[in-house]
C-alpha cells in the first residue's frame, strides 16, 4: 500500500510539537454554563496533565491493556484519553448515561475486549453500576491525576493501536473497532484537507465518546493545533440556541453535527433568538452520521441569513466508524447539490426521494460501488459502498481482521466522481446518529405479547419529511390471545420495554392479525415490505376496523 | 418564580409540565400523574427529559442542569429539590 504523507506519524508526536510551538494557546474550551465558570486547557497544560495520568497508569496496568473511560463532557476526559496513548494503553471509551442500562452495556463492552481498568471521575454514577467486569479494576480520575514524574513513558509507534470505537454491535454483542494511531492520523490529515488549513475555531455540542465528537471535535484540534469550544450534548438539547451563541461568540469557521441537530435548532427557534448573532465567521458547517435531508440544510441556512450565515456553509459528509471517521466530503465553500433519481438522470436505485452529494472520497481513499458479485457498479448505479486506504481499520476486536477492501454495509452510487448515500444493505435504524438493530427491538416487543413466537414482529425506522427517523414497531398477536387482549395496555407494555432496554419511544405500536406481515419466500418477515405496505395503505391493525395512517410518515 | 410557593403548589406546576410533554410526544394526555412514579414509566426518553425540564425553566422562570429529570426521576423528587434550591418552605403536614 502507498504510504500517506501525515504531518506528523502519531497524535502524540503533533501534541508535543504543539505544546512546544503553542504552549498557552487554549485548544479545548468546554463552556460553563449556570455560573459555572469555563475550563480552558492550553496545549502545554494538556500534555503535562495527559503524562502525569499516562505515568500512574503505567503502575496500574501492563502494556495494551485496555482502559474504560467513562466521563461527562469534560477535559478531564481528552487528559484521560491522551494518558492511555502516552502508556501505550489502548484507551476505550463508552458513554456515561444515568441509567442501568447504560451499565449494562459498559459492562457488556468490558467484558468483549476483556478490559482492565474503568476510569471515571465519580465511581458513585448511576450509569456504572454493575458496569465493572470481572477482573477489572476501577479507579476514579484523581487518583490518577497526580503522577510520578520520574518514571520514563514507552515509545509508540504509527501501527500500535490506539483506541478501540465501540459502536456497531447490536447490543448482546458488541463490536469494536481496531483503530491505530496510523488509521487515526491519516484520517484527521484528510479531514483537515477537507476543511482547509485556515479554519481554526471549531464549536462542539457532540458527545466526546463517540467517533465524530471525539475524532472530528476532541482530537482534530490537537493534531491540526487549533482550538475546540464545546458544551455537552444535553446542554444543547436544552437550548440549541447555545450552539449559535457560541459559534458567533467565538468566531468559529466550523461545526459537526448530524442531520437531527440542524433540524433541532429550526424547531425550536423563536423570535429574538438571533438578536445580536454574527455568523458570517463560519465557512463550515459539516453534516454526517445519519441520513441528511436537502430540505433542513436549505432552511437552516435560510433562517440563518439574517446573522450572516453563508449559504454555501453546510458540507454534507459521509462516514463510519470502521473508516476512522470521515470517508468523503463536500468540497468546501460550494452550495449543497441534490439529486431526484428519477428526474435528474438515468439513475438505478431502489429510493425515490431527492439525495444530497456527500462529497468526493477523501484524498488517498479508495472508494468502490460493488455489485452483489463484487464487481465495480457504473456512475449511476446502486451497490454497497466499500472502502479502502491507510484510515480503514484492520477490523473489530476479537474477530478476524480483514483484508483488502471493507464492506460497509451502506448503499450508495456514484455520480460525477461525488459520492450518493441511498440507505444501507441491513435493516439498520438509525435514531438521531444512533445505530439500533431491528432484532433487539423485535425481540423485546415479542417477550411482551402473550403466546407470540419468535418471527411475529418488525421494527423499521420510518422517515417524515424533514428527514428524521422513528420508530415503529409492528407486532402480530396470535388468534388464542385476541379474545382477552388489552390493546392499550400492550401497547403501552411494548413500548415500554423497549424505553427501558433501549432508550428509544416508538413513534407507533402497531397491533396486527397473525400472519399479516409481509414475509419474503422462505418465511422471514420482509422489513421493506411492511415501509412499503405501510405506504400504501395496506396495512390493518387488529383492533381498528381503519388502515394505518402514517401521517407525514413516509417509508 | 414567587418565593412562597409551596412543595405540593409546586409538584403541581411539575405535573402540569409533565401532562404537557407525554401530550406532545404521545399525543395522549395522562388523566392523572402519579408524583412518585418514575418519569420513564410516562414514556419519556431522554430528549423528552431534556424538553421537561427547559418547559419547567419557562414555568417557574428559573434556571437548571439539563442532567436534573435524571437525578431527580419523579415529580416529588424534582419539586422537592427544586424547593430546597429555591429555599421554599414546605406546607405544614
Amino acid at each position: 500500500m502507498q504510504q500517506f504523507p501525515t504531518l506528523f506519524p502519531t497524535l502524540l508526536n503533533a501534541l508535543d510539537h504543539n505544546a512546544k510551538e503553542r504552549p498557552n494557546a487554549i485548544v479545548l474550551r468546554r463552556l460553563g454554563f449556570r455560573e459555572k465558570p469555563h475550563d480552558e486547557l492550553g496545549f502545554a497544560d494538556l500534555q503535562q496533565a495527559a503524562q502525569r495520568f499516562a505515568r500512574t497508569l503505567c503502575t496500574l496496568t501492563k502494556p495494551h491493556d485496555r482502559v474504560l473511560l467513562a466521563y461527562p463532557s469534560s477535559n478531564a476526559f481528552v487528559i484521560a484519553f491522551l494518558g492511555c496513548l502516552y502508556a501505550g494503553r489502548i484507551a476505550v471509551p463508552v458513554s456515561l448515561g444515568s441509567n442501568v442500562r447504560n451499565g449494562e452495556r459498559i459492562a457488556a463492552i468490558g467484558k468483549d475486549c476483556d478490559a482492565r481498568l474503568l476510569v471515571s471521575p465519580s465511581l458513585n454514577s448511576v450509569g456504572l453500576t454493575c458496569a465493572v467486569p470481572e477482573g477489572c479494576l476501577a479507579v476514579e480520575h484523581a487518583t490518577l491525576a497526580e503522577g510520578d514524574d520520574d518514571a520514563t513513558l514507552p515509545s509508540v509507534a504509527p501501527s500500535d493501536i490506539c483506541f478501540l470505537q465501540y459502536t456497531s454491535g447490536s447490543t448482546g454483542q458488541p463490536k469494536g473497532v481496531i483503530v491505530s494511531h496510523e488509521n487515526l492520523t491519516v484520517n484527521l490529515t484528510q479531514i483537515q484537507n477537507a476543511i482547509g488549513h485556515t479554519h481554526s475555531r471549531i464549536v462542539s455540542w457532540l458527545p466526546q465518546f463517540h467517533d465524530m465528537g471525539l475524532i472530528g471535535t476532541m482530537l482534530l484540534p490537537i493534531f491540526a493545533g487549533i482550538q475546540t469550544t464545546y458544551m455537552s450534548p444535553l446542554e444543547f438539547v436544552q437550548r440549541p440556541i447555545r450552539w449559535l451563541q457560541a459559534l458567533s461568540e467565538y468566531r468559529a469557521h466550523g461545526s459537526v453535527a448530524p442531520n437531527f441537530g440542524f433540524s433541532y435548532v429550526l424547531d425550536r427557534l423563536r423570535p429574538g433568538d438571533l438578536e445580536g448573532l454574527d455568523l458570517s465567521c463560519v465557512t463550515t458547517l459539516m453534516c454526517g452520521s445519519e441520513p441528511i435531508n436537502a430540505d433542513v440544510l436549505d432552511r437552516f441556512v435560510k433562517s440563518l441569513a439574517v446573522c450572516g450565515l453563508a449559504e454555501t456553509a453546510p458540507m454534507p459528509t459521509y462516514g463510519l466508524a470502521e473508516a476512522t471517521l470521515m470517508v468523503s466530503a463536500h468540497p468546501r465553500s460550494s452550495r449543497i447539490r441534490t439529486l431526484r433519481p428519477e428526474l435528474d438522470g438515468p439513475i438505478a436505485c431502489k429510493g425515490t426521494t431527492e439525495l444530497v452529494a456527500c462529497g468526493y472520497p477523501a484524498t488517498g481513499l479508495d472508494l468502490r460501488i460493488l455489485d452483489e458479485q463484487g464487481r465495480d457498479c457504473p456512475e449511476g448505479v446502486e451497490g454497497e459502498i466499500t472502502v479502502g486506504g491507510a484510515n480503514v481499520c484492520v477490523g473489530y476486536w476479537g474477530k478476524t481482521p480483514h483484508t483488502g477492501l471493507a464492506r460497509t454495509g451502506d448503499l450508495g452510487f456514484l455520480w460525477d466522481g461525488e459520492l450518493f448515500v441511498t440507505g444501507r444493505k441491513k435493516d439498520l435504524i438509525i435514531l438521531r446518529g444512533r445505530n439500533l438493530y431491528p432484532t433487539d427491538i423485535e425481540t423485546l416487543s415479542e417477550s411482551c405479547t402473550p403466546r407470540a413466537g419468535a418471527n411475529s414482529c418488525a421494527a423499521i425506522g420510518l422517515t417524515s419529511t424533514d428527514g428524521t427517523e422513528s420508530l415503529v414497531v409492528a407486532q402480530e398477536i396470535p388468534a388464542a390471545s385476541m379474545r382477552d387482549l388489552d390493546p392499550d395496555a400492550l401497547r403501552t407494555d411494548i413500548a415500554g420495554r423497549i424505553l427501558d432496554h433501549v432508550g428509544i419511544v416508538p413513534a407507533q405500536v402497531l397491533l396486527l392479525r397473525s400472519n399479516t406481515l409481509p414475509r419474503t419466500t422462505s418465511g422471514k418477515i420482509s422489513r421493506f415490505g411492511l415501509k412499503a405496505a405501510l405506504r400504501r395503505g395496506e396495512i390493518d391493525e387488529a383492533f381498528s376496523t381503519h388502515a394505518i395512517q402514517t401521517g407525514i410518515l413516509h417509508a | 418564580m414567587p418565593d412562597t410557593i409551596t412543595q405540593p403548589a409546586l409538584a403541581e406546576i411539575l405535573a402540569d409540565a409533565l401532562a404537557d410533554i407525554v401530550e406532545t410526544s404521545s399525543g395522549t394526555r395522562p388523566a392523572t400523574v402519579n408524583r412518585d412514579a418514575s418519569l420513564t414509566s410516562f414514556g419519556l426518553d431522554s430528549l423528552a427529559m431534556v424538553n421537561l425540564v427547559t418547559l419547567i425553566e419557562e414555568r417557574l422562570d428559573i434556571e437548571l442542569e439539563p442532567e436534573l429529570a435524571f437525578n431527580y426521576p419523579t415529580i416529588n423528587a424534582l419539586a422537592d429539590f427544586i424547593g430546597q434550591m429555591q429555599r421554599v418552605p414546605h406546607a405544614q403536614e
